[in-house]
């Protein structure tokens, strides 16, 4: 899907490799708005952690977390380049505190830390992720189910920020909804 | 004039006087002289060799002892518990007195650190007394303990003139300074990090391997005695390593003298988290401890309301992954934690403890190395 995005070096915004603790989070945060509310046109954005070594859950909710509900449903965040598995564990700390999901990218695999999607919804999620991208058509062939049954799960998916709606006209003339992921690996 | 003050004024002179002393001097009897003694006890202190004197003049001393080489936050307690908690006593001079040829763990070092800066605060006159003692002198010397130490807390034999921690910096691989956490300020923020010198010393030493959960586990508590310490005394961090039973054991330790955990967090538990408040009411002493555990184990709870509180449950969580013990101790309690197998083992508090303010928190963890 062609789209612009957006890449912002979480590392420019922190004095050091190794953020931490509320009070950081929140100076990062404030400089982070400056930047996107002066500098940056696109809807989708990433947010890579490469030059970062180590942040913990308290500055990544401050920082990111609350970056990314302040422009909910007007732009759309990932992170990528996620050092080690530990800063994946308090992201996804962070996310949980602040009741945000978030895309996340490392080695070209996609995945989501936060509130967890529902059992029912987890396969089309899995579906969509696997294909980066995919109509309601697509996705409900895939999994046997019915379109008016996709169409409702995936939908909600999208409005729980797990994936981005785009409309598209269809092969037969009609409107169809496309499900992408958020963002992509570096 | 009543025979108290008579005899204090006496002793305010004359300080260290038998009883039988003190009757001829006050020209009374001595039986008389003895009862008032003892009948203020909380004026008047006896030493070993029958000798009296006002209390607050008289020394408390607080000798720190232990059975085998090292001396642990456990003698610590042990010893404070005996003599019971100088910044309860109305002694004017406290000795603190560590036992011959015993080495100090950076866990019990924390800990008589901050009790001494605690004795100064207070006003009283302290002594750290290494007489018997100068090769961990010189060790906790190197380890920022003297750095660490308010200026006015007189060190027997005698304070060292430089500081070792600033000639040996990072270079000791089984000991990282205890470095002092500064409040935040923006002024601050771009200062070098406590928990990131930690973390570096740490990945000296051991390798990239679990090195961000031990910073995780650090930065959580050092932010915190950033931001809510509110306290004169400065707080501290450091990080020691140890080899026992052919493993290698860490014990990092982040301590300051503020209002504890629970005082920070129960002014909002009725405001954001009433049920939480229920749950855990302040008028039962064992409230306190079990709203830490909780907070621990379950995210969510914080000052500031609903959406924070993240950090103490990211610090379990990254000691659940390093089969990891933690104990917290506050002003008259402790709990602890310990994990196996990746998941809590089990928790348990001490309650009614000798005073000792402020969160002086403790992680111990085993590498495979």
């Amino acid at each position: 899907m062609n789209e612009n995005i957006s890449i912002i070096d979480l590392r420019d915004f922190t004095d050091g490799s190794n953020p931490y603790g509320t009070a950081r989070g929140r100076k990062a945060h404030a400089q982070l708005i400056d930047f996107i509310d002066s500098k940056i046109k696109s809807k989708t954005i990433g947010i890579s952690l490469k030059r970062i070594e180590g942040a913990d859950v308290s500055f990544l909710r401050e920082c990111l977390i609350y970056t990314f509900k302040r422009y909910a449903k007007q732009i759309a965040f990932f992170v990528r380049d996620i050092a080690d598995e530990d800063i994946i564990d308090n992201l996804n700390g962070a996310a949980l505190s602040g009741d945000y999901i978030v895309t996340c990218w490392t080695s070209n695999k996609c995945f989501f830390v936060g509130p967890k999607p529902s059992e029912s919804s987890r396969a089309l999620l899995d579906a969509v992720t696997q294909k980066r991208s995919a109509t309601t058509v697509q996705i409900a062939q895939a999994l046997d189910m019915s379109v008016q049954n996709a169409s409702t799960r995936l939908k909600r998916l999208s409005e729980d920020g797990f994936l981005v709606r785009a409309e598209m006209t269809a092969e037969s003339g009609g409107k169809e909804f496309v499900y992408h992921v958020i963002g992509n690996s570096a | 004039m009543p025979m108290r003050k008579r005899i204090a004024q006496l002793l305010k002179g004359n300080p260290g006087l038998k009883a039988r002393d003190i009757a001829k001097a006050l020209e009374c009897d001595r039986k008389e002289v003895t009862k008032c003694l003892y009948d203020h006890l909380d004026v008047f202190v006896q030493d070993d060799n029958f000798v009296w004197q006002l209390k607050k003049d008289a020394s408390f001393v607080l000798e720190f002892t232990s059975t085998g080489t090292w001396i642990t936050q456990e003698h610590f307690e042990k010893s404070l518990l005996k003599s019971g908690s100088p910044l309860d006593a109305i002694h004017g001079h406290v000795v603190l007195k560590i036992q011959k040829e015993r080495k100090v763990l950076l866990c019990a070092a924390a800990r008589i650190l901050a009790l001494a800066n605690q004795l100064i605060f207070s006003k009283k006159t302290v002594e750290i007394d290494f007489t018997e003692n100068k090769s961990t002198l010189s060790y906790l010397n190197r380890s920022g303990f003297i750095d660490r130490l308010d200026r006015a807390v007189k060190v027997l034999p005698r304070r060292p003139p430089t500081s070792a921690a600033q000639q040996y910096k990072a270079n000791n691989a089984g000991l990282v300074e205890l470095l002092e956490i500064k409040p935040s300020s923006s002024d601050n923020l771009a200062n070098e990090s406590v928990p990131e010198s930690i973390k570096h010393s740490f990945v000296e030493a051991f390798g990239e391997q679990h090195a961000n959960k031990l910073f995780t586990l650090v930065s959580e508590f050092v932010g915190n005695v950033e931001e809510h310490s509110d306290t004169q005394i400065p707080g501290f961090a450091g990080l020691q390593s140890y080899r026992r039973n052919g493993s290698t054991c860490l014990v990092a330790v982040i301590s300051d003298s503020g209002k504890g955990i629970c005082a920070t967090l129960r002014p909002a538990l009725d405001v954001h988290f009433p049920e939480i408040a229920n749950q855990f009411p302040g008028s039962q002493k064992i409230s306190d401890p079990m709203l830490i555990i909780h907070a621990m184990r379950y995210r969510g709870l914080s000052r500031l309301g609903k959406g924070r509180g993240a950090g103490l449950n990211a610090s379990q969580y990254q000691a659940e992954k390093l089969n990891a013990t933690i104990k917290i101790r506050q002003q008259n309690f402790s709990v602890a934690l310990t994990f196996k197998n990746q998941s809590l083992y089990g928790h348990e508090w001490s309650l009614d403890l000798p005073k000792l303010s402020g969160t002086h928190v403790v992680f111990e963890f085993t590498l495979d190395i």
